[in-house]
């Protein structure tokens, strides 16, 4: 036996203690490994394992990109199953927020969610998407994100949290306990809370919505004994009136009743039919640009609007009208008449909608659509929408009882009442009197940094969780992404409070549906047949939808509203010439709670094209008054002046905005500006807060959105508004081609007969023969092609926002944006033209044509810019020089350059473009993992623009490819055509005689279908099909050709 | 060869009682005295601008062009201005040269010299613009087709700014040979009178040798009648390739077929207007009256008056035009050009390069220096202004009213321009110190026919009867 | 190349200097060279010398710019790479005449200014020898180079009787090499450079 012990280096001789321990664990330090127990303790978890990852890899998409030096990327140590670098995946869930709802696609590369995208198969939304939505990735990445439980701004552990919270709950004796939410539609959330109800029975829920719908919730149960709202059917209605109600832009759900909407303003031109829209409103809104008449009128008219409205129908059917302050406005009862006979044409496929808080007005509208019989054709009781649930006079007593120390704790899940309640600053104030108060919310806003404890919830695409927009109507929600930071679903809180043994929110959203939803959805699945509740649940998780198997037929709801004291109880309108002020929500705000998104915050407003601000909208005709005119001389200049206005005695400044559509003794502001610096680095002082000038009108119970009697008085001083398009008029030159459903209906040919005798003197082929060069390239293969019908194009604008997200577009933030560096891809322009009162509105998505005979790229001296055989009009940045002529020789304006490093991607050290907080934020580590790895990001000095997303169409080619057949139509999509919720954008490849786009130029629309300057025959690929008003000729103003010498 | 008679009739080119040598003495006297106070004051002014230009163009290379002004409707603004409006300057030069030379006008040797050197300098700083206006100053030499490794690419040549590349490259080259293959004797003058060491050896060298054999004479005119043959087509040339920038593109105010000519002439209307201003500094700094007399002066400020004339005329054509065709683009543009937010910078073209010229028509007025001077500068600023109509004011309303802006300079863009005024004072200084400033040998050449002192010897000339005179120059034949 | 012994005469005016060329012609001294302050138009003739045919290389050049232009951008664009670049055609000619010109001009203008050069025998730091430093100023310099059967006394007094207002016999390099021209040639010491009497 050999006892010979051979020893490797003196410390294995002498055997120190350390060296046992080290031998013993070959990692001195613990590995990033994902330890079951205490996750949250581990000083590196997966999720910062995976953190680092994403960042890592989109540094090195970067680095590789352009041309500074490549840094290392992390590989996976080991690879998740389903992951494979480089190749996206995507995950059915849903975008839910106060209530906005919207089933998406989840787009994560290499475990890092970088696009979303609209979820085909909901019947709600079939795919459409909104600014928000699309925006909503970035708000993922968000800097001001609280990133640990918080006790009075502390860092602290969820345990300790816990615990102090429960010791809080335990002891409150009498005072009883508010959640104040704002508007769930997740039914097991809801389920949790009233679980916590039971487990503290003095604890209430309140529901509070930042912009009010307790009128109409109201009206409601008043009428149909139901506190709700019916589902809306804007496809089945001919004849639809909008009342101040922007239900395309952000009233209840846009997304969906957009999509509806569209349904009946597409014409076919072999059989022309379109609905007929009537707005009446006080401000412009993207719902009312839309409207083929529209009516520009005071708030405080409203009520009398809504009531003549009634009597004028009313007459119409015989039946009795109601006494009321009559409308005296002689172009008002104009407008009054003609809608009312177009409604009546329509019994049965009418509908009117009113985004008025007032009960009364909601109730006459009601009254209005019972006697137009659209109580289950066009409004639907069969299941009601759970969008909004607020009631104001609830908000009033919270705050009631908080001056009354009635209550002892308040806990707050995505409400912000110290910033948008009316009264915040009493709100405030008795915050101080609450012993425990709780904030759930993602950041350190208004609200969260008066609260003893933050608990922060985890942001929606790290959630688990499901939502019910509408009775029988389901979806699913699943992360995409591990929490980045310690922050915990506000389900899971919830649950840990109340005891519950199950905490985690995924197997209590699963038992929730197994026991209420299985069991009537088990058979939604043909292929399934009944499925066994895993089966179910799996195919469930992957559709992201629930929906009935059958759409429920839609039913009326039995009436009794009191039509003569609704009457009575409106309000009347106010003085003649006394300016009045409406405020509203505008299409990227919204109610605020996006503020410190940079990527909304520089969508130009789809009605005014401003950017970065808030500021009060005039008349021209009230400008000239106050000494603001625009005209053509400084309509340029981005400085504008600054106006004081006294509204209910309090003052404020606002830059002037003067806004052709504007009845001239009213004005409109946004809401959702003015955010307090804490809410995020963008957030802070970005315009000015116009919530505390909303009033509360104790006898309606309900918050108006308008004041009277206000003043204006324009100040010395200049203020500079990001600006993006500041001529309207489009001059009347052959860019945009309308004409009225009438002329259209007699004539499609007409539209186009000029242009063909024009080509005609050409020769047989305009392309080929009107040209020096013959048309030589032909595209064997794929051409790609893209038709944009203006008809159906709301200017919802959520396509700039997709294509930013998807293009990695770069934020330049306000002062660039003020000297006209936007980077943009894709804008839409807004055209006014008529009557500057009350002028028709058109908007026409403008992105790169990729022209067959594309004029940048001849003067492109280093050949930085060619053309690809499938017609795309591909741009080498890393060729290019920047020379900028390409820009010039552009007739459509759609290129961009790259004026300052704006992303970091710079040849130079420290030369990045850090002027505005948004160029700070949109450059932090954190922010930047939303770049889309297989976009390069653009250096300094380079030219860029839309490539109809090429990346996209090479994945499409690539997965037909693989599958070994021809691209199919409708596979390859573009970011702006998967964004829009009224399939605005047909796209694909125009040597494929199947192919939509083909079918819409040659058969179906060729009639509508035009090339915007066709006259340059720079031949794009992009065709626009005519905008089609569904109006009298003699009310249709087509604007002559102006300025030819 | 030439006939020794001119009558007397045309003024004296070359003022008092000269001698060759007397000539010599005059031209070359700057060179070997130290220059004047005001010299020296010119030229550290020069060198300050020129610092400042330098600093501009660094900060905005490292910053990235978005210092400018410029945006993503007007793209180009000041930068190419000044480049075109150098190059047309940089048009006089040659033009005195070699067209005037053809014509056989006999007044260009007073000021061609003066007016080459000026050329070179107008198109030096010209070519800055171009080079430092590109985003990615560094990668610049993508515009060389030198074969290289990826795949290989080349440049577009079809690229109007390919062809400026061109243009103007050669076109320096040409003028620079053209200049210093006349400076080449007088330079030997200078040397052979040198008496310090260091100006006999630098002029040895400048000189390359020149001693002034007939058969060197011999080839030297032919040298320079080619020269002239091939720079007149050139330095016309030059400027319509500068115009088909704009001219072959396809925005309003710049699809214009008639830019080329309009170019052109505005080209030499710009550049006579410079070597008016130089020429007359000039020959007050070096006392060079009697060679640059006020009939030169005249001479060129009736050229101003006829191509600031052309140039109205092409205003008017581009105006008719706008109109006359119908097209909505070119008509809106021009309407947005007069009646736009940048109403003043049309008036200001139309005043100071069309009206003011007219006042020309006055004998008094061609020959009065100061006024000339002061013209020679308003149609300056007339000719830039031009450039930056065309430019600026159509790119900033064109095809889509959406994307109309405008367009206010920032400093970096301003201290560029200061910058290649720089340059160019510097270079103009130092020519005017070291080179003699008026070509020495043309002068000679000339001076027993237009001398002032010698137009009185043509008196009995005169007075012979035409068979003597025949006899005489049958006479001066017998040499050949 | 050789140093050579002259006789230099220098006159004043065009007209005695043409007068003097026919007279040295008919009077068979070897002429060595006319140096005149400007050109002198008939003097070659007078001198019998041939015209130059410098144009006619000018022309020549001009043309071998013309094919590098169009051979250069039509391999470049038609062969080399083929992109599509606006729609236009890979051999686009009419696009190609700006460039093709310039060329043409700049090869014409370049190779000329060459030839001149190397045909005058000058260059930067190329020296010869300077008969007289006024030939470059005001005075027209005769020099006739002395034979075996020429001596210095005759040439002179057939200078002086043609009027010259200076005259000497001077050795000197008659071709051209590498030097400073601030500084005496060793040849120039060894030769005395005497002036010859004028009664």
């Amino acid at each position: 036996m050999n006892q010979k012990k051979y020893w490797r280096g003196l410390e294995e001789l002498q055997d120190s203690p350390e060296r046992k321990k080290n031998a013993e664990d070959e990692f001195r330090e613990p590995l990033p490994f994902d330890e079951p127990q205490s996750l949250l303790e581990t000083p590196t978890p997966r999720r910062d394992f995976l953190k680092y990852l994403g960042f890592s890899i989109t540094a090195a998409t970067v680095a590789a990109g352009c041309e500074i030096q490549v840094r290392k990327a992390i590989p996976y140590l080991v690879k998740p199953e389903e992951i494979t670098p480089g190749v996206p995946n995507y995950y059915a869930s849903t975008y839910c927020q106060d209530g906005d709802y919207c089933p998406i696609l989840i787009k994560t590369i290499d475990g890092r969610p970088i696009k979303v995208e609209g979820n085909n198969l909901s019947s709600l939304t079939a795919g459409g998407t909104s600014a928000r939505v699309q925006a909503s990735v970035l708000s993922l990445y968000d800097t001001a994100r609280i990133r640990y439980p918080m006790i009075n701004g502390e860092e602290t552990t969820w345990a300790t949290l816990d615990k102090m919270v429960l010791q809080g709950l335990g002891d409150l004796g009498t005072g009883s306990i508010v959640i104040l939410t704002s508007s769930i539609i997740s039914p097991s959330i809801q389920q949790a809370i009233s679980d916590f109800i039971v487990k503290y029975p003095q604890a209430r829920q309140v529901t509070y919505d930042a912009v009010s719908y307790s009128g109409l919730l109201m009206a409601n149960k008043e009428c149909y004994g139901k506190q709700a709202i019916p589902a809306y059917h804007f496809d089945q209605a001919r004849c639809i009136v909008g009342l101040d109600c922007d239900f395309l832009g952000t009233w209840l759900s846009p997304v969906e009743f957009a999509r509806q909407y569209a349904v009946n303003r597409k014409i076919r031109q072999d059989n022309p039919r379109m609905s007929q829209h009537f707005q009446f409103e006080s401000n412009m809104s993207l719902t009312g640009a839309n409207a083929d008449y529209r009516y520009v009128h005071k708030p405080s008219q409203s009520s009398a609007i809504a009531l003549a409205l009634y009597n004028a129908v009313a007459n119409l059917k015989g039946k009795p009208t109601l006494a009321g302050e009559p409308l005296t406005d002689s172009r008002l009862t104009a407008g009054i008449q003609k809608t009312a006979k177009a409604l009546g044409a329509q019994e049965g496929h009418a509908l009117v909608v009113s985004g008025s808080n007032n009960p009364h007005v909601q109730v006459i509208v009601n009254g209005l659509n019972e006697m137009l019989g659209s109580g289950g054709r066009t409004l639907d009781w069969s299941s009601p929408l759970n969008y909004r649930q607020g009631i104001d006079q609830d908000m009033e007593q919270v705050l009631d009882d908080m001056a009354a120390d009635r209550v002892g704790a308040l806990l707050v899940y995505q409400v912000n009442p110290a910033y948008d309640y009316y009264r915040s600053d009493a709100f405030r104030v008795n915050m101080g009197r609450v012993k425990l108060s709780i904030s759930f919310n993602e950041r350190q806003d208004e609200t969260t940094v008066l609260c003893k404890y933050a608990a922060p919830d985890s942001h929606y695409l790290e959630s688990w969780g499901d939502s019910s927009p509408r009775q029988g109507y389901f979806s699913l929600q699943q992360p995409g992404i591990a929490p980045l930071f310690k922050t915990r679903q506000f389900l899971e809180s919830l649950l840990v409070w109340s005891g519950a043994a199950q905490t985690d929110p995924l197997p209590y959203i699963q038992d929730y549906w197994k026991k209420n939803i299985y069991p009537h959805y088990n058979n939604i699945y043909p292929q399934l047949g009944n499925a066994d509740w895993q089966t179910w649940w799996d195919q469930s998780l992957q559709n992201g939808v629930v929906e009935p198997k059958v759409t429920p037929a839609a039913v009326a709801a039995h009436f009794s509203g009191n039509m003569a004291g609704a009457a009575a109880g409106l309000s009347p309108a106010a003085a003649q010439g006394s300016l009045e002020i409406v405020f509203y929500e505008n299409v990227a705000m919204g109610s605020g709670k996006w503020a410190n998104n940079p990527w909304l915050q520089e969508m130009p407003d789809p009605i005014t094209k401003c950017t970065w601000d808030n500021y009060v909208c005039i008349s021209p005709a009230l400008s000239d008054q106050i000494g603001a005119t625009i005209t053509r001389f400084n309509e340029v200049y981005h400085h504008r002046p600054v106006a004081r206005l006294t509204i209910g005695g309090k003052d404020i400044l606002l830059p002037v905005l003067v806004l052709p559509g504007l009845h001239p003794e009213v004005m409109a502001v946004a809401l959702g500006y003015g955010r307090s610096n804490s809410t995020g680095m963008v957030a802070g002082d970005v315009g000015k807060n116009i919530f505390p000038f909303i009033s509360y009108n104790a006898q309606n119970q309900a918050r108006e959105y308008y004041s009277t009697g206000v003043k204006i008085v324009k100040t010395a001083e200049t203020y500079p508004l990001g600006i993006t398009q500041t001529h309207n008029s489009y001059e009347g030159r052959p860019i945009i081609r309308e004409t009225t459903l009438h002329d259209f209906s007699l004539d499609p040919s007409a539209l186009k007969r000029e242009e063909l005798a024009e080509e005609s003197r050409y020769g047989k082929d305009y392309s080929a023969d009107a040209t020096l060069y013959p048309q030589i390239y032909e595209s064997p293969g794929i051409r790609w092609g893209m038709s944009i019908d203006l008809n159906s194009c709301i200017g919802c604008s959520a396509c700039t926002i997709a294509c930013i997200a998807e293009n990695n577009v770069s934020v330049v933030g306000k002062k660039e944006v003020v000297r006209a560096h936007e980077m943009q891809w894709l804008r839409i322009d807004r055209y006014f033209d008529g009557d500057p009162e009350n002028p028709q509105v058109v908007f026409q998505p403008m992105l790169c044509q990729q022209c067959s005979n594309a004029p940048c790229e001849n003067v492109c001296p280093v050949a930085a810019t060619t053309h690809s055989d499938e017609g795309l009009n591909q741009m080498i940045y890393n060729r290019c020089i920047g020379t900028r002529y390409c820009e010039n020789n552009c007739p459509y304006k759609v290129r961009r350059f790259n004026w300052r490093d704006w992303n970091g991607a710079d040849s130079f050290a420290d030369n990045l473009y850090l002027e505005d907080k948004a160029n700070v934020m949109m450059n932090e580590d954190l922010t930047r993992m939303v770049l889309n790895p297989e976009v390069t990001v653009r250096s300094r000095g380079v030219m860029e623009k839309c490539t109809f997303c090429v990346q996209r169409l090479q994945d499409a080619k690539l997965v037909a490819k693989k599958a070994g057949r021809p691209l199919i139509d409708g596979e390859a999509v573009t970011a702006c055509q998967q964004a829009c919720p009224t399939q605005a954008i047909a796209f694909g490849n125009i040597n494929d005689k199947a192919s939509e786009v083909y079918r819409i130029r040659t058969q179906d629309q060729h009639f509508r279908s035009y090339y915007v300057l066709d006259l340059l025959h720079t031949l794009p690929s992009i065709d626009y099909l005519a905008k089609i008003r569904n109006k009298d000729p003699e009310d249709f103003f087509s604007e002559p050709p102006q300025h030819v010498l | 060869m030439s006939l020794k008679y001119e009558s007397t009739v045309r003024e004296p080119l070359i003022n008092g009682d000269k001698t060759f040598h007397q000539v010599t003495e005059d031209i070359i006297r700057p060179i070997e005295t130290r220059p004047g106070k005001l010299w020296y004051v010119g030229l550290t002014l020069s060198l300050c601008l020129l610092a400042f230009g330098i600093f501009s163009v660094s900060w905005q290379v490292y910053y990235g062009v978005g210092v400018w002004g410029e945006n993503k409707t007007v793209g180009w603004a000041w930068d190419i201005t000044n480049f075109v409006w150098w190059v047309g300057i940089g048009h006089a030069g040659t033009l005195i040269s070699a067209i005037l030379l053809l014509f056989r006008q006999g007044w260009r040797t007073g000021v061609n010299r003066a007016a080459e050197a000026m050329t070179i300098f107008a198109v030096l700083c010209a070519g800055q613009f171009p080079v430092w206006h590109v985003g990615r100053i560094w990668d610049v030499f993508f515009i060389f087709p030198y074969p290289n490794s990826r795949g290989p690419v080349w440049p577009n040549f079809v690229s109007p700014l390919m062809w400026d590349v061109f243009a103007v490259s050669t076109y320096l080259t040409v003028s620079l040979l053209f200049w210093y293959s006349g400076l080449l004797p007088d330079l030997a003058s200078v040397r052979d009178r040198a008496r310090t060491k260091i100006r006999k050896w630098a002029y040895g060298i400048a000189s390359f040798g020149w001693t002034g054999t007939v058969k060197n004479w011999q080839r030297h005119e032919a040298l320079s009648l080619v020269l002239a043959g091939l720079a007149t087509p050139l330095v016309l040339s030059v400027h319509s390739v500068v115009s088909m920038d704009f001219a072959t593109s396809v925005i309003p105010g710049w699809h214009t077929t008639i830019f080329p000519p309009y170019f052109v002439a505005g080209a030499i209307f710009s550049g006579f207007a410079m070597v008016q201003t130089l020429l007359i500094l000039t020959r007050r700094i070096l006392h060079l009256e009697d060679y640059i007399t006020l009939g030169h002066i005249e001479a060129m400020n009736k050229i101003i008056m006829l191509t600031g004339s052309i140039v109205g005329i092409a205003y008017m054509t581009e105006l008719f035009d706008a109109w006359y065709s119908g097209n909505f683009g070119e008509g809106g543009a021009f309407w947005w050009r007069i009646f736009g937010p940048y109403w003043w910078a049309y008036v200001m073209q139309i005043t100071c390069n069309v009206v003011s010229p007219q006042v020309f028509w006055f004998k008094k007025l061609r020959r009065n220096v100061p006024f000339t001077f002061i013209m020679a500068i308003v149609v300056n600023i007339g000719m830039w202004m031009e450039r930056f109509v065309i430019i600026v004011l159509s790119l900033y309303h064109d095809w889509l009213p959406s994307s109309w802006s405008y367009y206010t300079p920032r400093w970096p863009e301003i201290g560029f321009f200061l910058g290649t005024f720089g340059l160019f004072f510097t270079g103009y200084f130092l020519f005017a110190k070291y080179f003699p400033v008026i070509a020495l040998a043309e002068i000679k050449a000339l001076l027993k026919t237009s001398g002032e002192s010698y137009k009185d010897k043509m008196e009995p000339i005169e007075e012979e009867s035409t068979a003597q005179f025949i006899q005489q120059a049958a006479h001066a034949h017998e040499g050949g | 190349m050789a140093i050579k012994n002259f006789v230099i005469g220098c006159f004043q005016d065009e007209p005695q200097i043409f007068e003097a060329v026919k007279k040295v012609r008919l009077s068979g001294f070897k002429l060595h060279d006319v140096y005149t302050p400007y050109p002198v138009h008939g003097l070659d003739k007078a001198m019998g010398l041939r015209g130059t045919s410098l144009h006619t290389a000018g022309f020549v050049y001009g043309l071998l710019g013309t094919l590098t232009a169009v051979g250069g951008m039509g391999f470049c664009t038609a062969i080399s790479w083929q992109l599509n670049i606006g729609g236009k055609p890979h051999f686009p000619l009419a696009a190609f005449i700006p460039i093709t010109f310039e060329l043409t001009v700049l090869f014409a203008s370049v190779g000329m200014t060459m030839t001149f050069c190397w045909l005058n025998q000058i260059m930067p730091g190329v020296k010869k020898h300077i008969f007289h430093h006024r030939q470059t100023d005001d005075l027209f310099v005769v020099a006739i180079e002395l034979t075996s059967h020429t001596s210095a006394v005759e040439v002179s007094q057939f200078f002086q009787s043609l009027g010259a207002i200076e005259i000497s016999e001077q050795r000197a390099e008659e071709g051209w090499w590498y030097g400073n021209f601030a500084r005496q040639e060793p040849y120039q010491e060894a030769g005395l450079t005497q002036q010859a009497v004028t009664p």
